[in-house]
């Protein structure tokens, strides 16, 4: 089914916009947008199916210039969610590609202070016993060992 | 020297696949067993008490339920739920095939991932048509009439078929995924 006038959105047209923006919030959902945020905008999604479900209700009875009105309004909504979905996508990606950096860098940062830690081990068990003879007290006694 | 490098190297490599995995583990989305979940509430909120004693259904009174869907796919999910009409001896949908018995209704929306949706459900009989020895319903749903095709011998039950299916976005369609029945006798 499609309305087409000069300058007017066929229903065809506005089910796709539906459908894309439907389909970006998808894949927002799947890079990590925090539900709350996917939540607003598959209410919104909801008001531009709404919308879309009168405008074709309307066609059917005959009503084409109720039907358009509908048809603009629910595309406008479809692309809000669209465009909205998009930023969100960016956003996050650029969040978890940020994480994973850091992540990386300390798991490279870690790997290396362990290995020189299990490399030098030795010295640091030296190190200790040095530590442990410094602060023992000497006491005096003769040759077999036996206090005076 | 020589030695001390190649047993550095090994223990960083060591290090790195210990640690690198944790931080894989920890930058990665968990996945979770992924469903859709699809409930009828009654008009008292409950998952009981849907009609009448005994599975009645008056003529003209209205019965406001409502459907929970619960999302837990893992993304947004465009859902279908369609409303059939059949009896006892009719053949309704299993868990693999939609019933093919008169649609009644079908409505469509968004559910988000990790929510619940609730969407009313109001309905009642306007009318019983008798004929042939057999009872026909004039249905009320969201306000639209519709009048039923089937029959039933007077005093046997109908039953309220729901599907709920879901859009594949890459096949471009609705897919069948699974099926609630509720069954009512009406009493004029």
């Amino acid at each position: 089914m499609t309305i087409n006038r000069a300058g007017s959105i066929s229903v065809a047209e506005s089910g796709t916009s539906l459908m894309n923006a439907f389909q970006a919030v998808q894949k927002a959902d799947a890079l990590g947008v925090p539900p709350d945020q996917i939540s607003s905008l598959s209410r919104q999604l909801n008001t531009a199916l709404a919308y879309y479900n009168t405008a074709i209700d309307l066609y059917s009875e005959g009503n084409t210039t109720g039907s358009e009105y509908y048809i603009t309004l629910s595309n406008t909504a479809s692309t809000l969610v669209l465009d909205k979905a998009l930023a969100l996508q960016g956003q996050a990606q650029a969040e978890r590609l940020t994480q994973q950096a850091i992540a990386y860098t300390i798991a490279i940062g870690v790997s290396l202070v362990s290995s020189e830690l299990v490399l030098e081990s030795h010295h640091i068990r030296n190190l200790l016993r040095r530590r442990r003879l410094f602060r023992a007290k000497l006491q005096l006694g003769d040759r077999d060992g036996k206090e005076k | 020297m020589e030695k001390r490098s190649r047993v550095f190297l090994v223990l960083f490599l060591f290090f790195l696949s210990v640690y690198g995995a944790i931080a894989y583990y920890a930058t990665t989305n968990k996945r979770s067993q992924p469903f859709l979940g699809f409930g009828i509430y009654s008009g008292q909120g409950t998952l009981s008490a849907y009609t009448g004693p005994g599975s009645t259904v008056y003529v003209n009174q209205t019965y406001h339920w409502k459907f929970n869907i619960t999302n837990e796919i893992g993304t947004t999910q465009f859902v279908q739920i369609i409303t059939r009409l059949g009896n006892n001896t009719t053949v309704g949908p299993n868990s693999t095939s939609p019933a093919t018995l008169q649609v009644l209704g079908n409505f469509t929306l968004f559910v988000a991932n990790k929510n619940s949706t609730l969407q009313s459900f109001d309905w009642n009989v306007t009318r019983v048509t008798s004929s042939g020895g057999l009872n026909y319903l004039t249905l009320g749903i969201n306000g639209s009439a519709v009048d039923s095709m089937l029959g039933t011998v007077p005093g046997d039950q109908f039953r309220l078929y729901f599907e709920l299916w879901t859009f594949n976005t890459e096949l471009g369609s609705f897919q069948y995924y699974t099926w609630l029945q509720i069954g009512f006798t009406v009493v004029s």
